[in-house]
């Protein structure tokens, strides 16, 4: 087990080294500098600027600078707003985003894989049907759809929650829902589909032959076997929230990162563009190891370091 | 020896599929007595499995069973479901074909021995630990103790079927049913694990009904033997009865398909023709579009079992007395 862990975290760090690396010089292959904006700038004042963010310097130097300051998790300063540096701007947004980023994630866990053992136990019963239809549905209709109709009636109709912003709990409400419909509605058919898979493996079969109670089949043999291929999806769907979570944060004006790295793009504001990009490969290679390390907790068949 | 220990009577086991139901089991009619081996045989499809599965209780829903099965006096067919978990693994154990998906890939050896032993037993955890690791031992597999705490990935597919055994004797049941129990596994270790099962059987007395298609098995194994040909009993008799007085046209074919070893000029003869389609099953008998010596009569009524002495019975228009009389050992031995 320590074995395996430590090659997946040694693999993690590939990993992040890659996506600095390639992020790095996609940004450089980008037309344009940060500074070109409509107003020319004299040659003289732009000259001296680029000394000044040492963009005169060669490219592999520029490169090896950033990485050793990417180690030091020192993403470098903004070229938009005098005095913030990227660092700022992602702590500024991360605590509003990983609010709403956990509590989506949270929330499709806690209901989204009961909803599918359930379903899967009453195969074609009424609550499966119910949640069948509207997993279909939301996994058709984008997230900013279901953003714009919850938005519209809950909030500007109805009134029954703030339609944008953020502060209190009652900000919460749309905006989670929103980000979590998709991952919710995945997790309960994966974990659907995962279950009604294992319901005809022989080991089943076996167990119930022992005369185990039907409870401790399902539970003991069925659900562990069927959380697999959850457990694995933990990082595309965490993808998928951190995606998500732009459009979202945009939407309600939420003051978070995933809005920061949007206005960053249209701002072209290289440095917190590259920085962040920098940050979600980071984050999402930390759930990538935390997703195969549970994998490996629950399936001892991935673990590498088996006896005999 | 001769008291019976379980009665099939006019079992009928169906399938609701999509395509129309699939008549899987017909009209089953078998005994098996304290402390016997009875081996039921036939080519794949033809109802070994599902015959089994119905009294076991471990269809999908989807199947229609009817008949009886009385077991130890009781009908297991009328058993509640709680009732019934009461007999799986405690009186009644199946040890399953394929060692390789039959135990859970997830939870320790240990963990999946222990439970039904705790269970059945009302062991607590180190009594269940002493008695698993007793059983793997009699099993043969080497240090149980460490065993135990392993995972099945880590066993040999060998090492697997003897777990399956092992689990079968778990709780000293009064029947084990195994179902192709070494088909999955290389000839060498399916000789070891059918010496084991003879011994074991010899030591505690138990009945088993082994479900093979290889006969030179049954020769080895049984005491009683069951051909199944397309979800009904052909013909039933004792293992001399049935290699050296066949009286069914199918035990023929079964019997000419095993490889000899005197009779090397021989070529190994496969049973022509494919088994039926249990959608829609041949009218009459249903070896008849399979059958040298079927008459107009095969094509139109399902022969009876017809009683042969000494509890010798076989299905098929040949016993009546109008029917021409085949020699069945010409037909046996016929190139
Ligand atoms: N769950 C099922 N649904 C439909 N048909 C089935 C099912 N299980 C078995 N059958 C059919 O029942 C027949 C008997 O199968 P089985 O008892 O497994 O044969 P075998 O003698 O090889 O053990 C076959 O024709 C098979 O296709
Ligand atoms: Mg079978």
């Amino acid at each position: 087990m320590a074995r395996y862990i430590l090659q997946r975290v040694i693999t993690m760090l590939v990993v992040a080294w890659v996506v600095v690396t390639l992020t790095f010089f996609m940004m450089k292959a980008l037309p344009g500098g940060p500074f070109a904006s409509e107003k020319k700038l004299p040659e003289a004042i732009l000259k001296n600027i680029e000394r000044r963010y040492k963009l005169d310097r060669p490219l592999m130097e520029q490169y090896f600078d950033y990485l050793k300051n990417v180690v030091k998790w020192d993403l470098g300063p903004s070229f938009k707003y005098e005095g913030r540096t990227v660092n700022d701007v992602i702590n500024k947004g991360f605590s509003v985003s990983a609010k709403l980023g956990g509590l989506s994630i949270l929330i499709s866990l806690v209901l989204g894989v009961p909803i599918g053992v359930i379903g899967a136990m009453r195969h074609n019963g009424l609550l499966d049907r119910v949640t069948s239809g509207l997993a279909i549905l939301t996994a058709a209709a984008p997230s900013f759809v279901i953003a714009g109709l919850l938005q519209y009636y809950l909030g500007f109709k109805l009134k029954w929650f703030p339609p944008a912003t953020w502060g209190t709990t009652k900000h919460y409400v749309l905006p989670t829902i929103a980000l979590c419909s998709f991952s919710l509605a995945w997790l309960i058919k994966l974990t659907r589909s995962s279950m009604l898979e294992v319901t005809n493996q022989d080991y089943v079969r076996t167990a119930r032959a022992k005369g185990i109670p039907e409870f401790w089949v399902v539970y003991r043999h069925m659900i562990k076997n069927a959380l697999v291929p959850v457990i694995a999806s933990l990082a595309p769907l965490t993808a998928g929230i951190l995606v998500g979570s732009f459009i979202i944060e945009f939407i309600f004006a939420i003051p978070g990162v995933g809005r920061e790295f949007v206005v960053s793009i249209t701002n072209r504001d290289y440095t917190v563009t590259l920085g962040m990009t920098v940050f979600y490969g980071f984050l999402l290679t930390g759930f990538t190891l935390v997703g195969d390390i549970l994998t490996a907790l629950v399936d001892p068949r991935v673990r590498l370091d088996k006896e005999g | 020896m001769n008291k019976p220990l379980l009665t099939i009577e006019g079992l009928e086991t169906q399938f609701k599929t999509y395509a129309g139901m699939v008549q899987a089991v017909r009209n089953v009619n078998l005994t098996v007595n304290e402390g016997e081996v009875l081996a039921v045989v036939g080519e794949s499809g033809s109802g070994k499995s599902v015959t089994m599965m119905s009294f076991m209780r471990l269809l999908a829903k989807n199947a229609v069973v009817s008949g009886k099965v009385e077991f130890n006096g009781v009908d297991l067919l009328k058993l509640s479901n709680k009732e019934m978990s009461k007999i799986r693994g405690r009186e009644i154990s199946m040890v399953f074909q394929d060692p390789m998906t039959g135990l859970n890939p997830v939870l320790t050896i240990g963990t999946q021995m222990r439970e039904g032993i705790m269970l059945h037993l009302g062991l607590n955890k180190a009594e269940a630990n002493k008695r698993a690791i007793e059983l793997l031992n009699k099993v043969g597999v080497p240090e149980p103790a460490r065993r135990l705490s392993q995972y099945p990935h880590e066993f040999s597919g060998g090492m697997r079927q003897r777990v399956m055994i092992a689990l079968g004797l778990a709780c000293n049941p009064r029947l084990i049913i195994a179902d192709e129990p070494t088909t999955a596994l290389d000839v060498t270790i399916q000789a070891q694990i059918l010496e084991l099962m003879k011994q074991l059987k010899k030591e505690m007395n138990t009945a088993i009904i082994l479900i093979t298609h290889n006969l030179g098995v049954v020769a080895g194994m049984a005491d009683r033997v069951a051909v199944m040909y397309g979800g009904r009993v052909a013909e039933v008799g004792t293992v001399h009865q049935i290699f050296h007085q066949p009286r069914h046209p199918y035990t023929w074919a079964l019997l000419r398909a095993i490889p000899r070893l005197d009779e090397h000029k021989r070529r190994l003869e496969s049973i022509t023709g494919s088994p039926p389609n249990m959608l829609k099953p041949p009218g009459g008998c249903p070896f008849h579009p399979r059958c040298a010596h079927a008459m107009s009569v095969c094509t139109s009524e399902a022969p009876e079992m017809t009683e042969l002495g000494n509890n010798h019975r076989a299905a098929c228009w040949l016993m009546h007395p109008d029917a021409p009389k085949v020699d069945f050992n010409q037909e046996v031995t016929k190139a």
